[in-house]
């Protein structure tokens, strides 16, 4: 079956898990810890780059159906009700409107765009076969609940869809009926369901126990190796993060919003800084378009 | 030394007043493919189950069963679970994890296997189980046959010595059994793997197994070569129902002949029947056609098209399709090619987006649901299990009465009917499949509806439940009440069928009485008509063969 969240082949999804794990990490926590507007909006850029690569059209309708009018909300709300800052713009029915919290406003906005668009990215990437993988690592018996939970949950569904088409054909289903009459449906295809499910799971009990299910120690299996490339973006996240820790410590990427706005913007240990944290952060979308192309030329010479 | 060595293996299960298994001897040698039939209920599962520790049932066990010389209870888990694999019946239910790649790993992840180990048993299993493609897609996506071929893949493995299979085709249509039983006949010859599995479905298995083993009430009455078991029909002529149609024949017209010349296949059956008539052509007078009365159809489907999806394939192309009170109608044809759609299109469940259906020759979407499901039509579908809500048949179908508003005397007459009174206390999950079917038809006659809509109501029924349930149907459709029965069962649609259907590309291909319908095709149809190509014209059972030699003696 295709992956629905991917719209194209992806490069990095063939990135091991832990080193993807890593990248994750570091470009979902960074905009929440540092919310400098430049590396914010670097941030911002990066991650709407890739998701456009990874999931194509329909990464636009999601940006602009849901990812902007919940940044825009944020930018216009934060100075409704945020009245702190010393730089008033305008009064609003008595209440002062800052620059400060505007500024803020525009801020935090580029850092929900940001995270927002980087988990979209995670969802595409870390299929199911990834977490389990890496739950398994440490602990087996949980990647293997994690698997049968993703198997039942929509399992679960069908049968309760099932279960309401059965009933109406019996002449046991809803329509016709008031409010009551129809919980009560809803309660009967709810109990029918439970009793399924517990039939069900003594078979499925015995099929694991027939299986060996309870012998320890238990392993997990995957199929995935770390390479060269895996140790090389492994090292680079490491390297962002670890400048990211510097940078703080120096205040190189410092920013106060209240009660008066101070930005380190032109510092060249922060030019340096937000250069670094671009190149990490572009690493996937690069990684896509180094491939596209290889393949591309490869074919040329085919 | 054998392989397994059962020794007056008596069981009885807690409370049961009759034993499950009463002084079962038998020994099976190592490669071995044994096949175990016999009704519901007769033990064979019970059987099976005590040659895997883990699965054996709590009871009173008397006797022994030896696993390569050794108590089978000894085995510790871990071997038993390396050494014995077991399939049961229903694929959906045994499936642990989400995706395809990861069950095929299950037994081997319990076993503690190493991850460079496990590659290559999963690897060359998919490749002989030719699964390969499928290793990354979920389970769910999976054909019922397509999941019950992973679980065998799945124990097989874990490379067991012995494996045990019950009833694992009784959920698939025909055409999946058959690769399922090409399957376990390659593992059984290529790998040596010992097989034991019990089915009803026997005319697959016969030509494949070194022996039949035949239980009834806890007992084993017969365990010989599958040839030899055409003595069986001989004893006892109820047996015809479970062996293939090439022994039915033989065994009815062999005159002097060994049984162990018995025909197993289509092919040998031919051969006999073309030696045993020396040559000579007859052919079963073609019915004459059925005068149509003028009785207008309860429901008529014309010109109906429909899609799942707005992007999808159309299933129905313009399909018409009749049903006149009081007939049993059986809608036939191919796997996936839109029976179940047809039939929920035409008892209005779904709605075509073109053409109409009718019901009593108003539109059936002007009938309000109210009136519609109930009392006017029943829709009963794959898994009856699924209707059920309460604890006990007798809770269930008083929920009907009250619904509908029924007399106390309308219950007891429909459990007269549908002979439900020994079970109606039982709750639905302990009674077996064909019993559920009885019970979830007897809920959808309580309002009298006048047609009812049967969808694979014979899947999973053992061969002599079929009979009773055959002439139930018959009973039903005497009292006035239209069946349609969507069915693979080609054999029992041509048995009790007045009609049949034969759906194929999108619409009724065919349709007329069995014998016209599938006494002309040449593999869309039963064994014995099979059997009988270029010997014998009209046939349709193996009665019709063996009363026809009979008469010319």
């Amino acid at each position: 079956m295709k992956d629905t969240e991917l719209n194209n082949r992806s490069a990095f999804s063939a990135v091991h898990p832990v080193a993807a794990l890593l990248f994750f990490a570091f470009a979902l926590v960074m905009p929440m810890l540092l919310l400098h507007p430049v590396l914010l909006g670097i941030s911002f850029a990066a991650a709407v780059v890739w998701s456009f690569l990874l999931r194509g059209k329909k990464q636009l309708g999601f940006l602009l159906k849901f990812v902007l009018p919940v940044m825009l909300l944020s930018a216009l709300l934060n100075p409704v009700f945020n009245h702190a800052g010393v730089t008033v713009l305008f009064y609003l029915r008595y209440n002062p409107v800052t620059l400060e919290a505007v500024l803020y406003g525009l801020a935090s906005a580029l850092m929900l765009g940001a995270v927002i668009t980087w988990f979209t990215c995670f969802n595409a990437i870390f299929t199911s076969d990834k977490l389990i993988y890496l739950t398994g690592r440490l602990m087996p018996s949980l990647a293997l609940v994690i698997s049968m939970a993703l198997r039942f949950v929509p399992l679960f569904t069908r049968q309760a869809k099932r279960i309401a088409l059965a009933r109406r054909g019996a002449g046991m289903g809803t329509t016709g009926g008031n409010v009551i009459e129809r919980a009560k449906n809803g309660l009967s295809i709810l109990s029918a369901l439970i009793t399924w499910s517990l039939e069900s799971s003594v078979t499925t009990a015995d099929s694991m126990r027939a299986r060996g299910y309870g012998l320890h120690p238990r392993t997990s299996f995957s199929n995935y190796r770390f390479d060269g490339r895996d140790a090389a973006i492994l090292l680079f996240t490491a390297l962002g993060a670890g400048c990211s820790g510097l940078a703080a410590g120096f205040g190189a990427a410092s920013v106060r919003f209240f009660p008066s706005y101070k930005i380190n913007a032109c510092s060249p240990l922060f030019i340096l800084y937000a250069v670094l944290y671009a190149a990490v952060l572009l690493l996937p979308a690069a990684l896509e378009l180094y491939e596209a192309h290889k393949w591309h030329s490869s074919i040329s010479k085919i | 030394m054998a392989f397994i060595d059962i020794k007056d293996l008596s069981f009885t299960y807690p409370e049961a007043k009759s034993p499950a298994l009463s002084h079962v001897d038998l020994s099976i040698g190592e490669g071995e493919f044994v096949l175990v039939a016999g009704p519901s209920g007769c033990g064979k599962s019970t059987l099976l189950k005590h040659l895997k520790p883990s699965l054996a049932p709590f009871g009173t066990v008397s006797g022994s069963v030896k696993f390569m010389g050794r108590p089978v209870d000894e085995l510790d888990l871990r071997r038993e679970s390396r050494e014995i694999g077991f399939v049961m019946q229903d694929p959906e239910m045994q499936i642990v994890t989400d995706k395809v790649w990861h069950e095929l790993a299950f037994g081997l992840e319990s076993l503690g296997t190493g991850v460079t180990e496990m590659r290559v048993r999963i690897a060359e299993t998919a490749n002989f189980f030719g699964i390969g493609k499928w290793m990354e897609s979920d389970c769910a996506s999976l054909s019922g046959g397509q999941k019950q071929l992973l679980l065998l893949a799945a124990v097989t493995a874990m490379q067991p010595r012995l494996l045990l299979l019950d009833e694992p085709t009784s959920q698939l249509d025909p055409v999946a059994a058959s690769e399922f039983f090409d399957t376990l006949r390659r593992i059984n010859q290529e790998l040596g793997t010992t097989v034991i599995v019990t089915e009803h479905r026997t005319e697959g298995l016969f030509p494949i197994a070194d022996r039949v083993v035949f239980m009834r009430e806890g007992g084993v009455v017969f365990s010989g070569t599958p040839r030899e078991a055409a003595s069986l029909i001989e004893k006892d002529p109820s047996f015809t129902a479970v062996l293939p149609a090439a022994m039915t024949v033989f065994a009815k017209t062999r005159g002097q002949e060994p049984l162990s010349s018995s025909p197993l296949t289509v092919r040998e059956g031919m051969q006999y029947l073309k030696a045993r008539l020396g040559g000579e052509r007859l052919s079963i007078p073609s019915p004459a056609p059925q005068k149509h009365e003028k009785k207008q159809p309860v429901i008529a489907m014309r010109g109906a098209w429909f899609r799942y999806s707005k992007n999808g394939a159309d299933i129905l192309k313009g399909t018409d399709l009749d049903v006149l009170p009081g007939e049993l109608l059986a809608v036939i044809g191919g796997n996936g090619e839109g029976k179940t759609t047809a039939l929920m299109a035409a008892s209005g469940m779904y709605k075509p987006y073109r053409g109409k259906v009718l019901l009593n020759g108003k539109p059936i979407s002007s009938v309000p649901e109210g009136e519609r499901y109930g009392k006017t039509i029943g829709v009963l579908l794959q898994n009856p299990l699924l209707g059920f809500t309460r604890d006990s048949i007798r809770e269930e179908l008083e929920a009907v009465r009250k619904r509908f508003r029924l007399s106390e005397e309308r219950v007891a007459e429909v459990v007269e009917l549908m002979e439900l009174s020994p079970i109606l206390d039982s709750n639905p999950y302990d009674v077996s499949g064909g019993e559920v079917q009885r019970a979830a038809i007897a809920k959808l006659l309580l309002p009298s509806p006048s047609v009812l809509f049967l969808d694979e109501a014979t899947k999973g029924m053992d061969a002599f439940f079929k009979l009773r349930f055959g002439a139930l149907l018959r009973k039903l459709t005497a009292l006035g009440t239209a069946i349609v029965l969507v069915s693979h069962d080609i054999e029992f649609c041509a048995e009790y069928a007045d009609r049949v259907a034969m759906f194929a590309l999108g619409g009724v291909i065919a349709e007329g009485s069995p014998r016209t319908v599938l006494g002309g095709n040449s593999f869309y149809t039963t064994a014995a008509a099979r059997i009988a190509r270029g010997s014998i014209e009209n046939v349709l059972t193996a009665e019709d063969i063996v009363s026809l030699i009979e008469k010319k003696a």
